[in-house]
């Protein structure tokens, strides 16, 4: 049985390290952020690529990067913040290697490299013109437009100034306008 | 004040968030995976370092730092976050005999052995409601169980691997996994551990959240002192821990308070004062919250002998209802409240208070005993519920 060989692989207790109560504290914690910041991290990211298979992979990863340097964080309690930035940033990343793919890998069938959202709500037609946005601004406009953060938080989320924080958002508002008139 | 566009985003967005659940539950290689990113950063770092060194020797080092890292680009081979229960299917309790943990069915047949913990004497075992991690106490065989200190072992059984965490004399992980619970002598810092042999020193419960490190401490200060724990067991909704305790008497089973936040004091109540401190725990928790306790009314004489079964609200440890009594002729020694029903170990005696019958573990049907299996040789049985 399969649990019984796994069971035989359980070292004894002599030959195990004393107190690794550490270990079981690190552990903890990871558990506790992922249950804290994973569903919001993943809320955003499906607002920003619309495909939630990929959002899942994004917010895994994104966490796993942020998590292994959470004993180096600035400020560890912005763990939200850093989350956030890194899920936007790994999204970022990988459409922008789809598009690199698409662009020069031309014996594969490119309408397999999705690009376009498949997922959620693509009959919506603001959030389909969201997702022709660049990832700057639709990050701009979803924080701004579901989390209802200020341009100052939003700077701070995105580490980006102020100033780029309210181009972003005036260019993707007015992009969405030119996008759903046009619609 | 929003024009009708920015409401048709935010509206948009609102929906696609509603169909995201609030609590997402963490892969099952979360932690691995975190240590394999850190552990390549520091790879990296060792490797920037000694790059300013001479060519020849940041290539010797860095095939130390490589052979001590992690692979580059290495390839995680465990597949997708699990989702398959790691628990044999069918057990419904653990057994802790000997230096083993052993996974029964409802039949009382031994469906896997979890743990070889290889010496001592494991005499409580708990799996976590993920039935990922199996907290086991081991005692030296020359020490005794539920006065002197034994080794705190968390196991995950999906890897096969384990670890010492503490050292007490009783403890009790929550459902969860957050909040360990310590009995014994001392305050267990850095992992020390003092017998309640020992005079000086008062006895203690002491709950660690294992996230945050913070604590919430009972000290016995009473007269005579707690000079005995039996083993401790939490609620199901981990704010409330029993153990029945010996001070002048082995008859108190008592239940902590556990704040919410940790950091004040713990108070324990007497919930009833019929027990004995067996080598088994005479209090657990069911599958529905409600707290089953095994009690003994001692009488003087012999054929006025009673034990019962007696269920408490799990909240409050009140309301208590009678699920079994027996008379003389019975010796029960633990209560196991399961999903698929309630169980108990004993054996008959017969009517000069000889023991009559083989040790066995019977179902509770009715208030009548139906036997299911006869034990050679049983220890302490903890109740496995199914996952959330």
């Amino acid at each position: 049985m399969e649990l019984a060989r796994r069971a035989e692989r359980l070292e004894p207790v002599a030959a195990v390290v004393p107190l690794a109560r550490l270990d079981v504290r690190a552990e903890a914690l990871l558990d506790r952020l992922y249950r804290d910041h994973a569903s919001g991290a993943l809320r955003f990211a499906i607002m920003l690529t619309g495909d939630r298979p990929l959002s899942e992979d994004l917010v895994q990863e994104a966490f796993v990067r942020v998590a292994a340097k959470l004993h180096v964080l600035r400020d560890p309690s912005a763990f939200n913040a850093y989350l956030t930035r890194a899920v936007a940033n790994l999204a970022k990343s990988h459409f922008r290697r789809q598009e690199v793919a698409k662009r020069h890998v031309r014996a594969v069938d490119a309408s397999s490299l999705v690009v376009e959202p498949v997922d959620v709500a693509t009959n919506d037609a603001v959030l389909v013109a969201l997702r022709t946005l660049p990832m700057q601004q639709r990050a701009a406009l979803v924080l701004r437009y579901y989390n209802d953060l200020s341009q100052d938080d939003i700077a701070r989320v995105l580490d980006c100034p102020v100033g780029t924080v309210k181009s972003q958002l005036s260019r993707g508002l007015a992009r969405l306008r030119k996008e759903c008139r046009d619609a | 004040m929003r024009d009708t566009l920015e409401q048709r985003l935010a509206a948009g967005l609102q929906r696609v968030g509603d169909d995201v659940p609030d609590d997402l539950d963490p892969p099952a290689d979360l932690e691995h995976r975190v240590a394999s990113v850190r552990n390549r950063r520091r790879g990296v770092a060792r490797l920037a370092m000694l790059s300013a060194a001479a060519i020849v020797t940041v290539a010797l080092a860095t095939v130390v730092v490589a052979g001590r890292g992690p692979a580059p680009n290495r390839v995680d081979v465990d597949g997708p976050p699990e989702v398959a229960d790691p628990l044999a299917a069918g057990t419904v309790m653990l057994d802790s005999r000997a230096s083993f943990v052993v996974a029964v069915g409802a039949d009382g047949g031994q469906i896997a052995t979890l743990v070889n913990a290889g010496r001592g004497t494991i005499i409580d075992a708990q799996l976590t409601s993920d039935h990922r991690w199996l907290w086991y106490l081991s005692v030296a065989k020359t020490k005794k169980a539920g006065v002197e200190c034994g080794e705190v072992v968390r196991a995950d059984i999906r890897r096969g691997t384990s670890a010492i965490v503490a050292r007490a004399v009783s403890f009790a992980i929550s459902p969860d996994g957050s909040r360990l619970a310590l009995a014994g002598g001392g305050d267990f810092a850095g992992g020390a551990c003092v017998a309640l042999t020992d005079v000086t020193v008062p006895a203690r419960v002491v709950v660690t959240d294992l996230a945050t490190e913070a604590r919430s401490t009972w000290t016995d200060q009473g007269s005579p002192r707690v000079r005995a724990f039996n083993q401790m067991r939490w609620s199901n909704d981990g704010r409330t821990l029993v153990t029945r305790i010996c001070d002048e008497t082995c008859e108190s089973l008592v239940a902590y308070a556990v704040p919410e936040s940790l950091g004040s004091s713990m108070h324990f109540r007497i919930v009833d004062r019929s027990g004995f401190l067996g080598v088994r725990p005479s209090a657990t928790f069911g599958p529905d919250g409600r707290l089953f306790v095994l009690e003994r009314n001692v009488a003087a004489r012999w054929k006025d002998h009673v034990q019962s079964v007696v269920v408490y609200d799990g909240v409050t440890s009140d309301r208590p209802t009678t699920l079994l009594r027996v008379g003389f002729g019975w010796d029960l020694k633990e209560v196991v409240p399961t999903e698929v029903g309630t169980f108990v170990v004993g054996r008959a005696r017969d009517a000069s208070g000889r023991v009559a019958g083989p040790t066995a573990l019977y179902r509770v049907e009715h208030g009548t005993l139906v036997r299911v299996k006869t034990f050679g040789d049983f220890g302490v049985l903890t109740p496995v519920f199914s996952r959330p």
